[in-house]
């Protein structure tokens, strides 16, 4: 009587099951391969005929129900193994009916083999769908997925117990198959309670929270850990990260596109098993359009001051390229020009001296030594030479008291070197002019992508960056460079303090 | 006196060759790089080797070092730099192997002939050459330190030119002074400068110049 009652109990279940996933997945076939499981295994309880046509559909429950969880959550199996596991069972159920109905024994006792091929097959896909899935994958089929092992093995193992003289409780194949229809009612339900999950989401962003939780409130609303936003600059037709870096999306990812009105605002990269519940990404995007739209403002800003760095970058790496090329023109060919006429204009009063010669001769070199001052003013030659080592060491060279420390071995940028450069020649400038000082300290060391110099004297102090101008516009030089410059003085000495960035 | 030659600029190098020959100089080789001139001496060992600092294929400082190669692989031969730009730093780098046949002057120099065949020969005999635009950096930056302030500025003069690596003869004539009154001032400048080679010693400029380079 109580096995009767769960019989039919588990065929309702079914038709349940069936009814409902049609209400609310119509697309979805899995909703009619309930139905249809639930009406054959109706009619395998109240039909007693053993005719092949009434055999087959009260045994095509087994394969229907193969069928569901094989392709599960899509309803659709596109797979060729998929294809065959599942074509596999319907053949068997057709072979068996036709086995009983025409009483061929032979093939009847294969029925266990079959059983087992196709049984552990299904296993198989299950456990592999189950280890290739993403972690928000892995949320709708778990329970799913749970259930159906157990079902499959139960039914699986059923003939041969029964075979080998055990008595299996009937109850159990109805409990073990009842799983398979209440984990897809349940996964229904987390569906319907995840669109209220929206309203936390709202909650939540209406709370205030800092910059990165936009994304954070999202991949929880979606359970989707790895979901990513880009922002969309309409400036510049592209869609940015949160740090305004061009965004790119992993292959498998699915792009939702996030609208305020009219316009565009962010692009979601999640995960393909969203698709399956678009009303859920839906409801997400208009409960974040608003706060996205701020974040891409924000976005936007960044992405600009990127660019203007960058920008900025190499104006200053083509000036200095530039620079050098200029010094080098000027040494190679004019300068190397109007030395050979001094020295022709010198051969000529060597040999007939004349007042007029020796006049074209002086202008000559006063021509060259205007040259050289101004070659220097382009670009300091003797970095060309020597590199900011020696030019370094030049410098310290020519003013007296100064110890030298240097501790740099790695190469720098052109653009780094000569800002150093004016650096140390500016802050030894301003020493000899006021400083008073008898010892000067420069050091250059290098660490961790950036150069340190440092110059510090012994002398009177009272400097103040913001009045001198050459401090001033040693400040601009290194800030242009993305660098910072510091000044310390005091009555025991100054301490001029710069770091330079050189990646 | 034979000279060697290395300078890229074509325009200077046949330039310079002529302006030697005219003052009386044999020119060995006149080469573009300094491969070149190291090969040219070893082949033909010259009196002076005349070169430029920035040589291909870099042009940066081939030049120096090909100068301070040629100072300890061939020690009796002098050598003598000429460049565009001079620099104190580099003077200490000619002078590490002492002061003996070597010079450093600008290019400009090269408008003089008297004076440039002069310095070529001072060089050529072990003598020294340096331009007074180091020296007078040298000197400049001495001055700010204490000491220097007692010299005269005569001596200052006297100084200068005995550092340029003239001799007393050349120095009376350049300031139109007896010899005998430019040895009285070298005396003077050893003594205020606490220098412990002899004034008449061959080595007082490299005595003069580590001084200044102190």
């Amino acid at each position: 009587m109580l096995v009767d009652v769960l019989r039919i109990g588990l065929g309702v279940l079914f038709l349940v099951a069936g009814l409902v996933g049609r209400r609310f997945q119509p697309g979805n076939p899995i909703g009619l391969l309930f139905v249809l499981a639930g009406c054959s295994w109706l009619i395998d309880r109240v039909v007693s005929d053993t005719s092949f046509w009434w055999l087959l559909p009260q045994n095509v429950w087994a394969p229907l129900l193969g069928h569901l969880v094989v392709a599960f959550p899509t309803g659709r199996l596109h797979t060729v193994p998929r294809l065959v596991v599942v074509g596999a069972a319907y053949l068997e159920t057709a072979v068996l009916a036709a086995a009983r109905a025409w009483g061929n024994r032979a093939l009847l006792d294969t029925e266990f083999a079959m059983t087992a091929v196709v049984g552990s097959g299904m296993l198989v896909l299950l456990v592999r769908q189950w280890m290739c899935s993403s972690p928000a994958q892995r949320r709708t089929l778990s329970m799913m997925v749970g259930a159906s092992l157990l079902a499959v093995g139960v039914v699986t193992a059923w003939a041969p117990a029964y075979r080998a003289g055990m008595q299996p409780p009937y109850v159990a194949l109805v409990l073990s198959l009842s799983g398979i229809p209440l984990a897809y009612l349940v996964g229904l339900l987390r569906r319907r309670m995840d669109r209220g999950a929206v309203a936390d989401l709202v909650v939540r962003l209406s709370a205030g929270h800092p910059r990165a939780s936009v994304r954070d409130a999202l991949a929880t609303t979606l359970h989707d850990p790895e979901l990513r936003v880009g922002y969309w600059l309409a400036e510049q037709q592209r869609y940015v990260d949160a740090d305004g870096s061009p965004m790119a999306p992993e292959p498998s990812n699915v792009l939702t596109q996030v609208n305020r009105g009219e316009h565009r605002v962010a692009l979601l990269a999640h995960d393909p098993v969203l698709l399956d519940n678009p009303e859920l990404v839906d409801a997400a995007c208009a409960a974040v359009a608003l706060a996205l739209d701020n974040e891409r403002l924000t976005a936007e800003l960044r992405a600009r001051l990127r660019q203007l760095a960058e920008s900025r970058d190499r104006v200053l790496q083509a000036s200095e390229a530039e620079r050098r090329r200029i010094e080098r023109d000027l040494h190679d060919g004019v300068q190397q020009r109007l030395l050979s006429v001094a020295m022709t204009l010198g051969l000529a009063e060597a040999t007939a001296p004349h007042q007029l010669t020796s006049e074209a001769k002086a202008a000559v070199l006063a021509t060259i030594d205007e040259l050289r001052a101004l070659c220097h003013g382009i670009h300091p030659p003797v970095l060309t030479e020597r590199g900011l080592h020696g030019a370094v060491r030049e410098l310290t060279a020519v003013t007296a008291g100064v110890d030298l420390t240097w501790e740099l071995t790695d190469p720098l940028p052109p653009q780094v070197e000569t800002t150093a450069y004016y650096v140390v020649a500016e802050a030894l400038a301003n020493v000899v002019k006021h400083a008073h000082a008898t010892r000067t300290v420069v050091a250059v060391t290098g660490g961790a992508g950036s150069l340190l110099v440092r110059i510090e004297d012994d002398g009177r102090g009272g400097v103040d960056p913001e009045r001198g101008s050459g401090l001033r516009g040693l400040t601009d030089r290194v800030e242009a460079n993305g660098g910072t410059l510091r000044v310390h003085s005091s009555s025991r000495g100054t301490r001029v303090h710069v770091e330079l960035p050189c990646a | 006196m034979r000279v060697a030659i290395a300078e890229d600029s074509i325009l200077l190098r046949e330039g310079l060759t002529r302006l030697l020959a005219e003052a009386g100089f044999e020119v060995t080789a006149a080469v573009e790089d300094a491969a070149g001139l190291l090969d040219a001496v070893a082949d033909d060992p010259p009196d002076v080797a005349l070169l430029d600092i920035r040589l291909p294929p870099t042009h940066t400082d081939e030049g120096l070092r090909a100068a301070i190669t040629l100072r300890t692989d061939h020690p009796g031969i002098g050598v003598l730099v000429l460049s565009q730009y001079v620099r104190v730093s580099y003077v200490a780098e000619l002078l590490e192997s002492g002061a003996d046949g070597v010079g450093y002057l600008l290019k400009d120099r090269v408008s003089d002939l008297a004076e440039f065949a002069a310095a070529i020969r001072r060089v050529g005999r072990g003598g020294s050459a340096f331009d007074p635009t180091v020296i007078s950096q040298l000197i400049g930056r001495r001055a700010h330190n204490q000491g220097q302030d007692e010299l005269t500025d005569r001596e200052r003069a006297v100084l200068a030119l005995m550092a340029e690596g003239r001799s007393n003869q050349a120095i009376a004539q350049r300031l139109s002074i007896a010899e005998r009154t430019v040895e009285k001032h070298c005396t003077n400048i050893f003594v205020k400068l606490d220098l412990s080679a002899s004034p008449h010693d061959h080595r007082r400029v490299l005595a003069v110049l580590r001084h200044l380079n102190e």
